[in-house]
């Protein structure tokens, strides 16, 4: 039943094609959702948690080790029961959306910390001695360069998250992944196939991105051990 | 308050803690045993990348590329129906392996190049084969450095263990989500969204300790290293 050289159930394959179209619609549709709100929650958390505040450090912290210490399965599933069963209606696309976007957030806020933290503290004294003010030395001197050296496990952690969209199929998400499963072993059994598609295209699409981020993340080591 | 509390002692009753507590040691011993069965594959993976020449090199990081570019729980429901032996545990344990080895392979192949040539040739030029050279020198090295990675591999290893569940493993999420689906056998009356808070929320709980116990071990060991690096 996994014999991908049997002709017939490709053609099965070919003939639903559009479920499989849909439902990779439906995870992309989670992948940039999760990732708009991570990188919203991620920056402004991760920036939290540089100010001088204890409290509001300490709030940072609490989010992120909670999310980072929680199977994002957990949080899936505490999220949509807790509605579902609060009678609140609720999409499987929103849980998945913000699901992804809180989790992926906690890891984002971790990695823009320590991008902050890379940048030397004489950069912030000598902005401020130019007379700019917190928001404008964030902006044009510390941000730029934050960003550059983070870039490399950005593009780590959103490949991350398009491999993750397929924990929706602990709440019938109606991802690939879960599509794929329900395709396979409702219909003629034609796993091999289905497994096969699937797979392909999250390596198609998580490839590229994990390959650009090393390239990268090596160039920026050549061009930094170079000035240093 | 003192409903919320007679509904937590109506769910957490002998049966269901007995049965949480099964599911939570099977989740352990899943985990365990993945993590230990994928630090000897990753590690002899990493070795033939580094020094067993291009052909082994390139099929090491195909293998790495493609279990690392898709989803974890893809591999289980892959493995789950096409891996050829053992009973469901060990089908289903195998995808998560397999991904396992990947992240490890990559882990010690770090550690790996971090480590000097010139001891390896010290090593050969010592008379101690090329097994020799790797069992006593370069490897103990090499995982100590990469102790840190390990155990953030330990905690991912372990967070997705509650992927199991979906090929109904009866691993500790599967049971906490039973518990729920039948818990109005125990409070008698429908499911309710309090339920649902009780049961993650203790979910959340156990996961997290152990999890957290687990990062701050890291920590402390981090800063360990780091020290015991300087003063060396």
């Amino acid at each position: 039943m996994t014999d991908i050289f049997a002709f017939w159930r490709w053609e099965y394959l070919w003939e639903d094609r559009m479920l499989f179209v849909d439902a990779f619609i439906v995870t992309v549709e989670l992948a940039v959702g999760g990732l708009i709100l991570a990188l919203i929650l991620g920056f402004a958390v991760g920036i939290a948690s540089t100010l001088p505040s204890r409290i509001v450090r300490a709030v940072t912290r609490v989010y992120v080790e909670l999310f980072r210490n929680i199977p994002l399965t957990l949080q899936v599933m505490f999220f949509y029961y807790g509605c579902i069963y609060g009678g609140i209606p609720i999409s499987t696309r929103t849980v998945g959306i913000v699901g992804l976007g809180v989790c992926s957030g906690a890891f984002i806020a971790e990695i823009v910390r320590g991008g902050l933290n890379a940048v030397p503290k004489g950069q912030y004294e000598a902005a401020a001695s130019q007379g700019l003010n917190y928001f404008q030395t964030m902006r044009k001197i510390i941000l730029p360069q934050t960003i550059r050296i983070i870039l490399p496990p950005l593009g780590t952690q959103l490949s991350w998250l398009i491999l993750d969209t397929s924990v929706l199929s602990v709440i019938a998400g109606g991802d690939l992944l879960y599509v794929t499963k329900n395709w396979a072993s409702n219909g003629t059994l034609s796993y091999g196939p289905a497994y096969l598609v699937c797979g392909i295209i999250f390596f198609i699409i998580c490839y590229p991105i994990t390959r650009t981020a090393r390239k990268y993340e090596e160039k920026l080591k050549i061009t930094r051990g170079g000035q240093g | 308050m003192t409903d919320l509390i007679t509904e937590i002692q109506m769910l957490f009753n002998s049966v269901t803690i007995r049965a949480l507590l099964r599911a939570l040691v099977l989740s352990f011993e899943l985990a365990g045993g993945i993590l230990l069965a994928s630090l000897c594959a990753g590690t002899l993976l990493a070795c033939l990348k580094t020094y067993a020449g291009k052909i082994f090199g390139r099929i090491v990081t195909i293998y790495v590329e493609i279990f690392r570019n898709t989803p974890i729980l893809f591999w289980i429901f892959v493995c789950y129906v096409a891996f050829p032996f053992g009973n469901q545990y060990i089908r289903a344990a195998s995808g998560m392996f397999f991904a396992s080895t990947a992240t490890i392979c990559e882990i010690v192949r770090g550690g790996l190049n971090s480590i000097d040539r010139g001891q390896i040739e010290a090593g050969h030029s010592q008379g101690l084969s090329t097994f020799q050279v790797m069992y006593a020198i370069v490897l103990p090295q090499c995982l100590r450095r990469v102790v840190p990675n390990f155990i953030n591999q330990t905690i991912s290893v372990f967070k997705d263990t509650s992927f199991l569940g979906q090929v109904a493993i009866p691993e500790f999420l599967y049971c906490c989500r039973q518990i729920l689906g039948t818990a109005n056998k125990y409070t008698g009356h429908g499911i309710e969204a309090r339920d649902a808070f009780i049961i993650f929320g203790m979910a959340a709980i156990v996961y997290f300790i152990i999890n957290f116990l687990l990062s701050s071990l890291l920590r402390v060991l981090h800063q360990n290293t780091m020290t015991g690096g300087r003063t060396r």
